[in-house]
């Protein structure tokens, strides 16, 4: 049993380093940064089916010490690609509404480094609790 | 004005609501401290209204859309803002408004409820049922896409008079419970 869950440990941090691999080296960096311009919601669904299901399943470890196949695993990977295209669109949409605010109340944006953490502040703000929220139901409406 | 709208509108809806449900007019439990939630509510819809519109439209420019005068666009434009602000900031405020709401009852007869009494005091089923799922697409969407559709002075005053028509609806529709009036 203990066995297969190191196999399993082994699996899961060579899976990440591949992407993150993946995300590193010259040539398929080049390429990421490419496909991420010119197809960013279909990017944004791989991007989130994998790691957020990478995600749960290491969860699940943790909590169980052992792997777990979640409950119908294949439904929330398709929920999670479908929350990362939504997701890709979001973080575009509130930061260029947020711009646009900055802009009307003549704050002008400059480009220091504390200026940028804060437009970054005000956005995350009204993501974060939406998103929590409807996953929630999400999985429970999977588990019913 | 943002605060003044709601805090005079709103508050006018609930007192409407609440006397086509008992009959009678009765004042709320905290009403002072309802009425400055719904104003502060104003001022964030009248930021929120504002940020949405801008968003949807930097967002077309990105696309590549660009924003005729037509009629049809104009609409087109006002739906699109108006399922993206419903479906993101219209839930977390609904869901703050009906904690806060409770809050202040729960103080109002005497009670110092915690973050976790207060959620649970809070009957979410019917919000998620009713609330989230039958009051946004079929009222908030197509109410907020009129709204969008109308020059951005009269938005925030359009959006604080369909408070008080929602809570007419609710009342002819059926025999609503009074917490599914709130907004």
């Amino acid at each position: 049993m203990l066995k297969r869950a190191l196999i399993g440990d082994i699996l899961w941090v060579i899976s990440l380093l591949i992407i993150t691999a993946l995300l590193v080296f010259p040539q398929t960096h080049e390429l990421f940064i490419q496909l991420t311009l010119h197809r960013p919601y279909l990017m944004g669904f791989i991007k989130f089916a994998i790691l957020a299901t990478m995600g749960e399943l290491l969860a699940l470890r943790l909590g169980n010490s052992a792997w777990i196949k979640p409950d119908g695993m294949i439904y929330k990977i398709a929920v999670w690609g479908l929350i990362g295209v939504l997701i890709t669109y979001m973080f575009s949409f509130y930061s260029k509404g947020v711009s646009a605010m900055m802009e009307q109340m003549r704050i002008s944006p400059g480009d220091s480094f504390l200026f940028t953490v804060f437009t970054a502040f005000l956005t995350v703000d009204q993501q974060l609790s939406l998103l929590n929220g409807f996953h929630k139901i999400c999985r429970i409406g999977n588990h019913g | 004005m943002g605060f003044i709208k709601f805090a005079v509108l709103a508050t006018m809806g609930e007192l409407l609501a609440l006397r086509l449900a008992k009959k009678t007019w009765i004042r709320p439990n905290g009403m002072i401290y309802k009425i400055a939630v719904w104003g502060l509510i104003g001022v964030l819809i009248t930021y929120m209204f504002s940020f949405y519109s801008k968003g949807v439209s930097a967002m077309m420019e990105q696309m590549r859309i660009s924003p005729g005068d037509s009629f049809l666009f104009t609409v087109f434009t006002a739906f699109l803002t108006s399922v993206i602000m419903n479906l993101t900031f219209g839930i977390v405020f609904m869901a703050f408004h009906r904690m806060s709401d409770t809050y202040i009852e729960m103080r109002v007869n005497q009670k110092k409820p915690s973050l976790k009494e207060l959620v649970q005091a809070i009957h979410w089923d019917s919000f998620i049922t009713f609330v989230v799922f039958k009051t946004i697409p079929l009222f908030w969407i197509p109410a907020h896409t009129i709204t969008f559709s109308l020059p951005s002075q009269y938005r925030v005053v359009a959006a604080a008079y369909l408070s008080i028509i929602l809570g007419v609806i609710l009342i002819y529709s059926k025999k609503p419970k009074v917490k599914d009036l709130k907004l």
